[in-house]
Protein backbone atom coordinates (compact mmCIF):
# COMPACT_ATOMS: atom_id res chain seq x y z
CA UNK A 1 0.00 0.00 0.00
CA UNK A 2 1.63 3.04 -0.94
CA UNK A 3 1.44 6.44 1.52
CA UNK A 4 -1.90 8.06 -0.45
CA UNK A 5 -3.72 4.88 0.34
CA UNK A 6 -2.67 4.87 3.90
CA UNK A 7 -3.10 8.67 4.08
CA UNK A 8 -6.72 7.86 3.25
CA UNK A 9 -7.34 5.22 4.99
CA UNK A 10 -6.62 6.64 8.64
CA UNK A 11 -4.99 10.34 7.95
CA UNK A 12 -1.71 11.77 7.68
CA UNK A 13 -0.60 11.96 11.45
CA UNK A 14 -0.82 7.92 11.79
CA UNK A 15 0.06 7.23 7.96
CA UNK A 16 3.66 8.88 8.95
CA UNK A 17 3.88 6.69 12.21
CA UNK A 18 4.41 3.55 10.66
CA UNK A 19 7.28 4.79 9.00
CA UNK A 20 10.17 3.38 11.89
CA UNK A 21 13.71 2.74 12.33
CA UNK A 22 16.73 2.80 10.08
CA UNK A 23 17.04 0.31 6.39
CA UNK A 24 20.20 -0.15 4.83
CA UNK A 25 19.95 -1.86 1.26
CA UNK A 26 23.37 -3.59 1.26
CA UNK A 27 23.41 -5.70 -1.58
CA UNK A 28 27.21 -5.98 -2.52
CA UNK A 29 30.27 -6.18 0.23
CA UNK A 30 31.26 -2.42 -1.05
CA UNK A 31 27.86 -1.18 0.51
CA UNK A 32 28.31 -2.86 4.42
CA UNK A 33 30.02 0.25 6.10
CA UNK A 34 26.65 1.90 5.52
CA UNK A 35 25.79 0.05 8.51
CA UNK A 36 28.44 1.45 10.92
CA UNK A 37 26.86 4.68 9.89
CA UNK A 38 23.07 3.32 10.44
CA UNK A 39 24.25 2.36 13.68
CA UNK A 40 25.32 5.74 15.23
CA UNK A 41 22.69 7.41 14.61
CA UNK A 42 20.07 4.21 15.52
CA UNK A 43 21.88 4.13 18.91
CA UNK A 44 21.05 8.38 18.94
CA UNK A 45 17.44 7.31 17.98
CA UNK A 46 16.59 4.62 19.87
CA UNK A 47 15.57 2.27 16.84
CA UNK A 48 16.43 -0.46 15.20
CA UNK A 49 18.77 -1.42 12.35
CA UNK A 50 17.64 -3.58 9.43
CA UNK A 51 19.34 -4.58 6.84
CA UNK A 52 18.81 -5.80 3.45
CA UNK A 53 20.78 -8.03 1.24
CA UNK A 54 20.80 -10.51 -1.29
CA UNK A 55 22.49 -13.08 0.09
CA UNK A 56 21.74 -14.90 3.07
CA UNK A 57 25.55 -16.18 3.99
CA UNK A 58 26.04 -12.16 4.80
CA UNK A 59 23.16 -12.26 7.66
CA UNK A 60 25.95 -12.95 10.03
CA UNK A 61 28.11 -10.22 9.24
CA UNK A 62 25.43 -7.89 8.63
CA UNK A 63 24.73 -8.47 12.35
CA UNK A 64 28.11 -8.03 13.44
CA UNK A 65 28.20 -4.84 11.56
CA UNK A 66 25.24 -3.19 13.67
CA UNK A 67 22.30 -4.73 12.02
CA UNK A 68 19.20 -6.15 14.12
CA UNK A 69 17.47 -7.37 12.13
CA UNK A 70 18.01 -8.80 8.45
CA UNK A 71 15.72 -9.64 5.52
CA UNK A 72 16.84 -11.47 2.34
CA UNK A 73 15.50 -10.02 -0.51
CA UNK A 74 16.36 -10.00 -4.54
CA UNK A 75 15.88 -6.90 -5.12
CA UNK A 76 16.37 -4.58 -2.30
CA UNK A 77 14.65 -1.38 -3.74
CA UNK A 78 11.34 -3.53 -4.71
CA UNK A 79 11.66 -4.55 -0.93
CA UNK A 80 11.59 -1.78 0.48
CA UNK A 81 9.12 -0.43 -2.02
CA UNK A 82 6.63 -2.92 0.45
CA UNK A 83 8.09 -1.80 3.76
CA UNK A 84 7.64 1.68 6.20
CA UNK A 85 11.10 3.07 6.30
CA UNK A 86 11.86 5.78 8.25
CA UNK A 87 15.28 6.20 7.31
CA UNK A 88 16.82 4.58 4.36
CA UNK A 89 20.52 4.34 3.27
CA UNK A 90 21.82 3.14 -0.10
CA UNK A 91 25.13 3.44 -1.66
CA UNK A 92 25.79 6.34 -3.78
CA UNK A 93 26.02 4.35 -6.99
CA UNK A 94 22.40 3.06 -6.78
CA UNK A 95 21.09 6.68 -6.75
CA UNK A 96 18.56 4.79 -9.34
CA UNK A 97 17.29 2.39 -6.86
CA UNK A 98 17.00 4.70 -3.87
CA UNK A 99 15.00 7.34 -6.21
CA UNK A 100 12.80 4.84 -7.80
CA UNK A 101 11.87 3.68 -4.08
CA UNK A 102 11.81 7.14 -2.64
CA UNK A 103 9.29 8.52 -4.75
CA UNK A 104 7.21 5.41 -4.47
CA UNK A 105 7.39 6.41 -0.46
CA UNK A 106 6.77 10.22 -1.22
CA UNK A 107 10.02 10.61 0.32
CA UNK A 108 13.25 12.93 -0.33
CA UNK A 109 16.54 12.04 -1.11
CA UNK A 110 20.06 13.65 -0.17
CA UNK A 111 22.33 12.20 -2.64
CA UNK A 112 25.80 12.10 -2.29
CA UNK A 113 24.79 12.25 1.61
CA UNK A 114 28.12 14.14 3.36
CA UNK A 115 27.44 14.89 7.43
CA UNK A 116 24.62 13.00 7.99
CA UNK A 117 22.67 13.83 11.54
CA UNK A 118 18.92 13.45 12.67
CA UNK A 119 16.48 16.38 14.28
CA UNK A 120 15.92 14.29 17.21
CA UNK A 121 12.79 16.86 17.54
CA UNK A 122 11.14 16.97 14.17
CA UNK A 123 12.90 13.55 13.26
CA UNK A 124 14.19 15.54 10.04
CA UNK A 125 16.80 13.98 7.84
CA UNK A 126 19.79 16.20 7.74
CA UNK A 127 22.65 15.98 5.34
CA UNK A 128 24.77 17.71 2.69
CA UNK A 129 24.77 17.19 -1.20
CA UNK A 130 28.18 18.51 -2.93
CA UNK A 131 27.60 20.91 -6.08
CA UNK A 132 29.78 22.24 -8.70
CA UNK A 133 31.80 18.74 -8.71
CA UNK A 134 32.58 19.15 -4.79
CA UNK A 135 33.15 23.14 -4.78
CA UNK A 136 30.27 23.95 -2.30
CA UNK A 137 27.81 21.50 -0.83
CA UNK A 138 24.34 22.17 -0.30
CA UNK A 139 22.42 21.36 3.08
CA UNK A 140 18.97 20.11 2.94
CA UNK A 141 16.51 18.88 5.67
CA UNK A 142 14.26 16.23 4.56
CA UNK A 143 10.77 16.09 6.21
CA UNK A 144 8.87 13.73 4.68
CA UNK A 145 7.80 10.35 6.51
CA UNK A 146 9.87 8.32 4.89
CA UNK A 147 13.56 9.92 4.44
CA UNK A 148 15.93 8.41 1.71
CA UNK A 149 19.95 8.76 1.21
CA UNK A 150 22.87 7.42 -0.92
CA UNK A 151 26.53 7.70 0.98
CA UNK A 152 29.34 6.95 -0.60
CA UNK A 153 30.69 4.18 1.32
CA UNK A 154 34.33 5.19 0.78
CA UNK A 155 33.87 7.71 2.83
CA UNK A 156 33.10 6.17 5.80
CA UNK A 157 35.00 4.35 8.17
CA UNK A 158 35.63 0.62 8.45
CA UNK A 159 32.81 -0.43 10.44
CA UNK A 160 33.25 -1.99 14.17
CA UNK A 161 32.74 -5.93 13.96
CA UNK A 162 31.45 -7.38 17.44
CA UNK A 163 30.36 -11.33 16.67
CA UNK A 164 28.60 -11.49 20.20
CA UNK A 165 25.60 -8.96 18.32
CA UNK A 166 22.60 -10.27 17.99
CA UNK A 167 19.97 -9.72 15.73
CA UNK A 168 17.68 -11.65 13.83
CA UNK A 169 16.83 -12.98 10.16
CA UNK A 170 13.21 -12.20 9.42
CA UNK A 171 11.78 -14.53 6.86
CA UNK A 172 9.87 -12.62 4.14
CA UNK A 173 7.63 -14.16 1.37
CA UNK A 174 8.26 -11.31 -1.19
CA UNK A 175 8.93 -11.99 -4.55
CA UNK A 176 10.95 -9.54 -6.52
CA UNK A 177 9.36 -8.59 -10.07
CA UNK A 178 11.08 -8.96 -13.42
CA UNK A 179 13.54 -6.30 -13.56
CA UNK A 180 12.41 -3.83 -16.91
CA UNK A 181 15.53 -3.58 -18.06
CA UNK A 182 17.33 -6.61 -19.91
CA UNK A 183 21.15 -7.15 -19.39
CA UNK A 184 22.59 -8.00 -23.00
CA UNK A 185 25.93 -8.21 -21.10
CA UNK A 186 29.30 -6.26 -21.86
CA UNK A 187 30.39 -4.54 -24.86
CA UNK A 188 33.64 -2.82 -26.08
CA UNK A 189 33.29 0.82 -26.54
CA UNK A 190 34.96 4.25 -26.32
CA UNK A 191 32.78 7.16 -25.84
CA UNK A 192 32.92 9.71 -29.11
CA UNK A 193 33.81 12.80 -27.08
CA UNK A 194 36.13 11.33 -24.71
CA UNK A 195 38.26 14.29 -23.26
CA UNK A 196 40.36 12.30 -20.98
CA UNK A 197 41.94 14.89 -19.12
CA UNK A 198 40.21 18.08 -19.09
CA UNK A 199 37.19 15.92 -17.53
CA UNK A 200 38.98 13.34 -15.74
CA UNK A 201 38.70 13.02 -11.86
CA UNK A 202 41.85 11.72 -11.16
CA UNK A 203 45.33 12.40 -13.02
CA UNK A 204 48.86 11.10 -11.88
CA UNK A 205 51.11 13.17 -14.12
CA UNK A 206 54.58 12.88 -14.64
CA UNK A 207 57.96 15.38 -15.13
CA UNK A 208 61.55 14.53 -15.54
CA UNK A 209 61.89 14.28 -11.82
CA UNK A 210 60.54 10.94 -12.43
CA UNK A 211 64.06 10.12 -14.24
CA UNK A 212 63.80 7.25 -16.43
CA UNK A 213 61.42 4.95 -18.50
CA UNK A 214 61.02 3.08 -15.68
CA UNK A 215 59.64 5.42 -13.24
CA UNK A 216 57.21 6.45 -16.08
CA UNK A 217 56.09 2.43 -16.27
CA UNK A 218 55.57 2.94 -12.45
CA UNK A 219 53.64 6.07 -12.80
CA UNK A 220 51.68 3.84 -15.07
CA UNK A 221 50.82 1.47 -13.42
CA UNK A 222 49.78 3.48 -10.27
CA UNK A 223 47.20 5.53 -12.71
CA UNK A 224 45.58 2.07 -14.06
CA UNK A 225 45.43 1.04 -10.14
CA UNK A 226 43.93 4.19 -9.30
CA UNK A 227 41.44 4.32 -12.30
CA UNK A 228 42.79 7.60 -13.09
CA UNK A 229 44.01 9.52 -16.78
CA UNK A 230 47.87 9.85 -17.15
CA UNK A 231 49.42 12.93 -18.46
CA UNK A 232 53.00 14.75 -17.68
CA UNK A 233 54.00 18.27 -17.94
CA UNK A 234 56.67 19.70 -20.79
CA UNK A 235 59.84 17.89 -19.74
CA UNK A 236 57.55 14.69 -19.82
CA UNK A 237 56.83 15.77 -23.63
CA UNK A 238 60.08 17.05 -24.50
CA UNK A 239 61.41 13.76 -23.03
CA UNK A 240 58.86 11.28 -25.31
CA UNK A 241 56.54 9.68 -22.55
CA UNK A 242 53.68 11.83 -23.22
CA UNK A 243 51.80 13.46 -26.11
CA UNK A 244 50.53 16.48 -26.84
CA UNK A 245 47.01 15.58 -25.90
CA UNK A 246 48.50 14.87 -22.40
CA UNK A 247 50.36 17.56 -21.94
CA UNK A 248 49.72 19.48 -19.05
CA UNK A 249 50.26 23.06 -18.84
CA UNK A 250 49.15 26.18 -20.39
CA UNK A 251 50.89 25.22 -23.50
CA UNK A 252 48.99 22.20 -23.25
CA UNK A 253 45.66 21.33 -21.67
CA UNK A 254 44.13 22.44 -18.43
CA UNK A 255 42.75 20.36 -15.65
CA UNK A 256 40.35 20.01 -13.11
CA UNK A 257 40.31 16.80 -11.40
CA UNK A 258 39.56 15.92 -7.77
CA UNK A 259 42.63 14.57 -6.87
CA UNK A 260 46.14 15.32 -9.03
CA UNK A 261 49.13 13.04 -8.07
CA UNK A 262 52.19 14.99 -9.79
CA UNK A 263 55.37 12.28 -9.60
CA UNK A 264 58.47 14.11 -10.29
CA UNK A 265 57.11 17.04 -11.66
CA UNK A 266 58.73 20.17 -10.44
CA UNK A 267 56.34 22.83 -10.92
CA UNK A 268 57.01 25.35 -13.79
CA UNK A 269 54.51 28.20 -13.58
CA UNK A 270 52.76 27.02 -16.75
CA UNK A 271 52.14 23.94 -15.29
CA UNK A 272 50.74 25.23 -11.80
CA UNK A 273 48.46 27.69 -13.63
CA UNK A 274 47.18 24.76 -15.47
CA UNK A 275 46.07 23.02 -12.54
CA UNK A 276 44.95 25.85 -10.20
CA UNK A 277 41.61 24.01 -10.59
CA UNK A 278 42.30 20.65 -9.10
CA UNK A 279 40.63 20.34 -5.54
CA UNK A 280 43.47 18.27 -4.03
CA UNK A 281 46.76 17.75 -5.23
CA UNK A 282 49.92 15.04 -3.44
CA UNK A 283 53.01 16.04 -5.18
CA UNK A 284 55.68 13.75 -4.92
CA UNK A 285 59.77 15.33 -5.77
CA UNK A 286 63.13 14.98 -4.48
CA UNK A 287 64.18 18.59 -4.11
CA UNK A 288 62.17 20.65 -1.18
CA UNK A 289 62.87 23.72 -3.03
CA UNK A 290 60.70 23.03 -5.87
CA UNK A 291 57.41 25.18 -6.66
CA UNK A 292 55.12 22.12 -7.50
CA UNK A 293 55.20 21.95 -3.03
CA UNK A 294 53.91 25.34 -3.19
CA UNK A 295 50.79 24.28 -4.55
CA UNK A 296 49.98 20.78 -2.85
CA UNK A 297 47.95 19.76 -0.16
CA UNK A 298 50.29 16.73 0.36
CA UNK A 299 54.24 16.55 -0.37
CA UNK A 300 56.22 13.75 -0.18
CA UNK A 301 60.30 15.17 -0.42
CA UNK A 302 61.80 11.50 -1.97
CA UNK A 303 62.97 9.91 -4.95
CA UNK A 304 59.64 9.20 -7.03
CA UNK A 305 60.12 5.79 -7.70
CA UNK A 306 61.10 4.52 -4.45
CA UNK A 307 57.71 6.37 -2.93
CA UNK A 308 55.76 4.79 -5.96
CA UNK A 309 57.45 1.11 -5.10
CA UNK A 310 56.29 1.57 -1.42
CA UNK A 311 52.89 3.04 -2.90
CA UNK A 312 52.12 0.55 -5.03
CA UNK A 313 52.45 -2.77 -2.78
CA UNK A 314 50.27 -0.59 -0.16
CA UNK A 315 47.85 -0.67 -2.39
CA UNK A 316 48.08 -4.08 -3.77
CA UNK B 1 9.00 8.22 -32.22
CA UNK B 2 7.93 11.67 -29.97
CA UNK B 3 11.12 12.30 -27.58
CA UNK B 4 10.80 14.87 -25.18
CA UNK B 5 13.71 16.09 -23.19
CA UNK B 6 14.12 17.54 -20.24
CA UNK B 7 16.59 20.70 -19.90
CA UNK B 8 17.82 22.47 -16.94
CA UNK B 9 19.92 25.80 -16.53
CA UNK B 10 22.54 26.07 -14.01
CA UNK B 11 25.10 29.15 -13.50
CA UNK B 12 28.11 29.19 -15.66
CA UNK B 13 30.78 27.20 -13.30
CA UNK B 14 33.29 30.12 -15.05
CA UNK B 15 31.03 32.94 -13.75
CA UNK B 16 31.32 31.34 -10.08
CA UNK B 17 33.84 31.72 -7.33
CA UNK B 18 33.90 29.41 -4.00
CA UNK B 19 35.71 31.27 -1.09
CA UNK B 20 36.08 28.38 1.94
CA UNK B 21 37.81 30.86 4.10
CA UNK B 22 34.73 33.36 3.84
CA UNK B 23 32.34 30.59 3.85
CA UNK B 24 30.29 32.39 0.57
CA UNK B 25 29.81 31.54 -3.24
CA UNK B 26 30.66 34.74 -5.37
CA UNK B 27 29.14 34.94 -8.38
CA UNK B 28 30.75 37.08 -10.37
CA UNK B 29 29.41 37.04 -13.65
CA UNK B 30 25.38 36.15 -13.99
CA UNK B 31 25.57 33.52 -16.72
CA UNK B 32 23.33 30.62 -17.44
CA UNK B 33 24.16 27.61 -19.46
CA UNK B 34 22.38 24.07 -20.28
CA UNK B 35 23.23 21.48 -17.55
CA UNK B 36 26.01 20.36 -19.23
CA UNK B 37 24.72 16.65 -19.54
CA UNK B 38 21.01 18.00 -20.53
CA UNK B 39 23.16 19.36 -23.77
CA UNK B 40 24.16 15.49 -24.15
CA UNK B 41 20.92 14.38 -23.70
CA UNK B 42 19.51 16.60 -26.23
CA UNK B 43 21.98 15.90 -28.82
CA UNK B 44 20.86 12.00 -28.04
CA UNK B 45 17.15 12.84 -28.54
CA UNK B 46 17.96 14.93 -31.63
CA UNK B 47 19.58 11.96 -33.50
CA UNK B 48 16.93 9.32 -32.67
CA UNK B 49 15.26 11.24 -35.41
CA UNK B 50 11.53 12.03 -34.75
CA UNK B 51 10.06 14.90 -32.79
CA UNK B 52 11.94 16.23 -30.40
CA UNK B 53 10.36 18.43 -27.50
CA UNK B 54 11.78 20.02 -24.95
CA UNK B 55 10.57 20.71 -20.90
CA UNK B 56 12.02 22.49 -18.89
CA UNK B 57 10.59 24.68 -15.02
CA UNK B 58 11.57 27.68 -14.19
CA UNK B 59 12.28 31.45 -15.20
CA UNK B 60 14.34 33.67 -18.19
CA UNK B 61 17.64 31.50 -17.66
CA UNK B 62 15.46 28.27 -18.81
CA UNK B 63 13.45 30.08 -21.04
CA UNK B 64 16.92 30.82 -22.79
CA UNK B 65 18.27 27.38 -23.12
CA UNK B 66 15.11 26.37 -24.85
CA UNK B 67 15.28 28.76 -27.28
CA UNK B 68 19.25 27.26 -27.40
CA UNK B 69 17.48 23.81 -28.82
CA UNK B 70 15.38 24.89 -30.78
CA UNK B 71 17.69 26.35 -32.46
CA UNK B 72 19.84 22.94 -31.99
CA UNK B 73 17.20 21.24 -33.71
CA UNK B 74 13.83 20.51 -31.37
CA UNK B 75 10.30 20.70 -32.54
CA UNK B 76 8.59 22.57 -29.72
CA UNK B 77 9.67 24.32 -26.65
CA UNK B 78 7.66 24.07 -23.16
CA UNK B 79 8.50 26.17 -20.31
CA UNK B 80 6.49 25.74 -17.12
CA UNK B 81 6.75 28.47 -14.99
CA UNK B 82 5.10 29.93 -11.22
CA UNK B 83 6.12 31.76 -8.65
CA UNK B 84 4.44 29.00 -6.72
CA UNK B 85 7.72 26.53 -7.70
CA UNK B 86 10.50 28.91 -6.64
CA UNK B 87 10.81 25.89 -3.32
CA UNK B 88 10.35 23.35 -5.73
CA UNK B 89 12.15 19.87 -4.49
CA UNK B 90 13.06 16.87 -6.44
CA UNK B 91 9.40 15.45 -5.77
CA UNK B 92 7.79 18.14 -6.73
CA UNK B 93 9.25 18.80 -9.92
CA UNK B 94 8.85 14.93 -11.04
CA UNK B 95 5.04 15.76 -10.11
CA UNK B 96 5.56 18.52 -12.53
CA UNK B 97 7.18 17.12 -15.08
CA UNK B 98 5.09 13.96 -15.54
CA UNK B 99 1.65 15.84 -15.64
CA UNK B 100 3.45 18.00 -18.38
CA UNK B 101 4.44 14.98 -20.29
CA UNK B 102 0.87 13.80 -20.16
CA UNK B 103 -0.27 17.17 -21.52
CA UNK B 104 2.43 16.92 -24.37
CA UNK B 105 0.90 13.26 -24.78
CA UNK B 106 1.91 10.43 -27.21
CA UNK B 107 5.64 10.91 -26.05
CA UNK B 108 7.36 7.31 -25.67
CA UNK B 109 10.35 8.16 -24.35
CA UNK B 110 11.98 11.14 -22.21
CA UNK B 111 15.69 11.94 -21.82
CA UNK B 112 17.81 14.25 -19.88
CA UNK B 113 21.04 14.48 -18.32
CA UNK B 114 22.39 11.86 -15.84
CA UNK B 115 24.46 14.67 -14.03
CA UNK B 116 23.08 17.98 -12.39
CA UNK B 117 25.82 20.57 -11.16
CA UNK B 118 24.06 22.52 -9.24
CA UNK B 119 21.38 20.64 -7.11
CA UNK B 120 20.42 17.23 -6.32
CA UNK B 121 18.73 16.79 -9.70
CA UNK B 122 20.12 13.31 -10.94
CA UNK B 123 17.33 11.89 -8.74
CA UNK B 124 14.97 13.57 -10.86
CA UNK B 125 14.90 10.72 -13.90
CA UNK B 126 14.59 7.58 -11.77
CA UNK B 127 12.05 9.53 -10.07
CA UNK B 128 10.15 10.38 -13.14
CA UNK B 129 10.21 6.76 -14.19
CA UNK B 130 8.65 5.68 -11.36
CA UNK B 131 6.03 8.39 -11.05
CA UNK B 132 5.12 7.17 -14.33
CA UNK B 133 5.60 3.65 -13.92
CA UNK B 134 7.94 3.58 -17.21
CA UNK B 135 11.34 1.66 -17.58
CA UNK B 136 14.57 3.39 -16.39
CA UNK B 137 18.16 3.29 -18.15
CA UNK B 138 20.73 5.53 -16.61
CA UNK B 139 24.28 6.86 -17.31
CA UNK B 140 23.23 6.06 -20.69
CA UNK B 141 25.90 6.74 -23.67
CA UNK B 142 24.05 5.48 -26.77
CA UNK B 143 20.30 5.54 -27.65
CA UNK B 144 18.92 3.56 -30.60
CA UNK B 145 15.24 2.98 -30.88
CA UNK B 146 14.80 -0.61 -32.76
CA UNK B 147 10.37 -0.93 -33.34
CA UNK B 148 9.48 -0.51 -29.55
CA UNK B 149 12.24 -1.60 -28.02
CA UNK B 150 15.44 1.28 -26.59
CA UNK B 151 19.07 -0.37 -26.64
CA UNK B 152 21.53 1.96 -24.85
CA UNK B 153 25.47 1.90 -23.86
CA UNK B 154 25.67 2.28 -19.67
CA UNK B 155 28.55 2.93 -18.42
CA UNK B 156 29.36 0.30 -15.17
CA UNK B 157 32.34 1.85 -13.77
CA UNK B 158 34.70 1.93 -16.16
CA UNK B 159 33.64 -0.36 -18.41
CA UNK B 160 30.60 -0.63 -20.70
CA UNK B 161 27.45 -2.89 -20.81
CA UNK B 162 24.23 -2.65 -23.42
CA UNK B 163 20.96 -2.84 -21.87
CA UNK B 164 17.79 -3.13 -23.45
CA UNK B 165 14.16 -1.74 -22.15
CA UNK B 166 10.91 -1.55 -23.73
CA UNK B 167 9.30 1.68 -24.57
CA UNK B 168 8.03 4.07 -22.86
CA UNK B 169 11.14 4.70 -20.77
CA UNK B 170 13.44 7.18 -19.48
CA UNK B 171 16.78 7.02 -19.74
CA UNK B 172 19.80 9.35 -18.47
CA UNK B 173 22.46 10.73 -20.45
CA UNK B 174 26.13 10.81 -19.25
CA UNK B 175 28.13 13.76 -19.25
CA UNK B 176 30.59 13.76 -22.23
CA UNK B 177 28.44 10.72 -24.02
CA UNK B 178 28.75 12.37 -27.58
CA UNK B 179 29.23 15.81 -28.71
CA UNK B 180 26.68 18.09 -29.16
CA UNK B 181 25.82 19.84 -32.30
CA UNK B 182 26.02 23.67 -32.67
CA UNK B 183 23.03 25.20 -33.21
CA UNK B 184 22.09 26.26 -36.78
CA UNK B 185 22.59 29.88 -37.51
CA UNK B 186 19.54 30.40 -39.85
CA UNK B 187 17.45 28.80 -37.12
CA UNK B 188 19.11 31.08 -34.84
CA UNK B 189 18.03 33.74 -36.44
CA UNK B 190 14.12 33.17 -36.59
CA UNK B 191 13.88 31.26 -33.11
CA UNK B 192 15.18 33.81 -31.88
CA UNK B 193 12.94 36.55 -33.49
CA UNK B 194 9.99 34.08 -32.73
CA UNK B 195 8.24 35.66 -29.88
CA UNK B 196 6.40 32.37 -29.51
CA UNK B 197 9.04 29.77 -29.84
CA UNK B 198 8.71 28.76 -26.61
CA UNK B 199 5.25 28.04 -24.80
CA UNK B 200 4.81 29.18 -21.50
CA UNK B 201 2.53 26.83 -19.08
CA UNK B 202 1.75 27.83 -15.58
CA UNK B 203 0.70 25.55 -12.81
CA UNK B 204 -3.19 26.29 -13.40
CA UNK B 205 -2.81 24.09 -16.93
CA UNK B 206 -1.14 21.10 -15.09
CA UNK B 207 -3.84 20.45 -12.78
CA UNK B 208 -1.78 19.29 -9.76
CA UNK B 209 -3.06 18.82 -6.48
CA UNK B 210 -1.68 20.66 -3.27
CA UNK B 211 -0.03 17.50 -1.54
CA UNK B 212 1.54 17.02 -4.99
CA UNK B 213 2.77 20.75 -4.67
CA UNK B 214 4.40 20.27 -1.20
CA UNK B 215 7.65 19.88 -1.02
CA UNK B 216 9.40 17.40 1.61
CA UNK B 217 13.22 18.89 1.15
CA UNK B 218 14.09 22.33 2.92
CA UNK B 219 17.77 24.10 1.51
CA UNK B 220 18.77 25.61 5.15
CA UNK B 221 22.01 26.90 3.49
CA UNK B 222 25.61 26.14 2.11
CA UNK B 223 28.46 24.56 3.77
CA UNK B 224 32.15 24.15 2.59
CA UNK B 225 34.90 21.89 2.36
CA UNK B 226 37.78 22.77 4.77
CA UNK B 227 39.91 24.87 3.77
CA UNK B 228 43.01 23.51 1.95
CA UNK B 229 46.39 23.85 3.33
CA UNK B 230 48.99 23.95 1.06
CA UNK B 231 52.92 22.98 0.98
CA UNK B 232 51.90 20.52 4.07
CA UNK B 233 54.66 18.17 4.44
CA UNK B 234 53.92 14.57 5.49
CA UNK B 235 55.65 13.15 8.36
CA UNK B 236 56.02 10.00 9.41
CA UNK B 237 55.06 7.24 7.45
CA UNK B 238 54.10 9.14 4.14
CA UNK B 239 53.37 6.19 1.91
CA UNK B 240 50.57 4.95 4.20
CA UNK B 241 49.11 8.45 4.52
CA UNK B 242 49.01 8.90 0.63
CA UNK B 243 47.78 5.06 0.56
CA UNK B 244 45.36 6.26 2.89
CA UNK B 245 44.39 9.14 0.63
CA UNK B 246 44.27 7.07 -2.66
CA UNK B 247 41.85 4.58 -0.80
CA UNK B 248 39.35 7.14 -0.79
CA UNK B 249 38.67 8.25 -4.14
Amino acid sequence: MDMDALSALMGEDLAAAIYADIWVSAPDPADLPLLGEARRLADSLGCYVHAVITDETQADRVIALGADKVHVAGRPDEFLMTQYPEFCFFAVNKLHQAARAAQRHKAGLISDARNLRVDEVSRALLGSHPVYGGEYLLDFALTSPAKFATIDPRTLPEPYADPNRSGEVVPNNFVAPEPRVRDLGPVDYTPQAWRPLTKAKVIVSVGRGIRDAEGVALAKRLAERLGAEFGGDRSARDSGWVDEEHEIGLTGVEVAPKVYVAVGVRGDTVHNAAIARAQHIIAIYPNPEAPIFAVADQVVVGEPKEVLTKLLAMLG
Amino acid sequence: MNTLVILRAIQDPAGLSVNRRAQKVFINREQYIFNPSDRNALEAALRLGGEVTVLGVGGAPVAQVLRDARAMGAARAIQVTDEALKDADALVLTHVFKRAIERVGGIELVVLGAEVLDSDGAQIGPRLAEALDWAFIGNAHELKVNHNTLTAIVARGRAFARVEADLPAVAAVAPDSNKPRYAHAGRVISIFSDANAVEVWCLADLDLSESELQPVTELRGESFPPERELGKRLEGDVVAQLAETLRRI
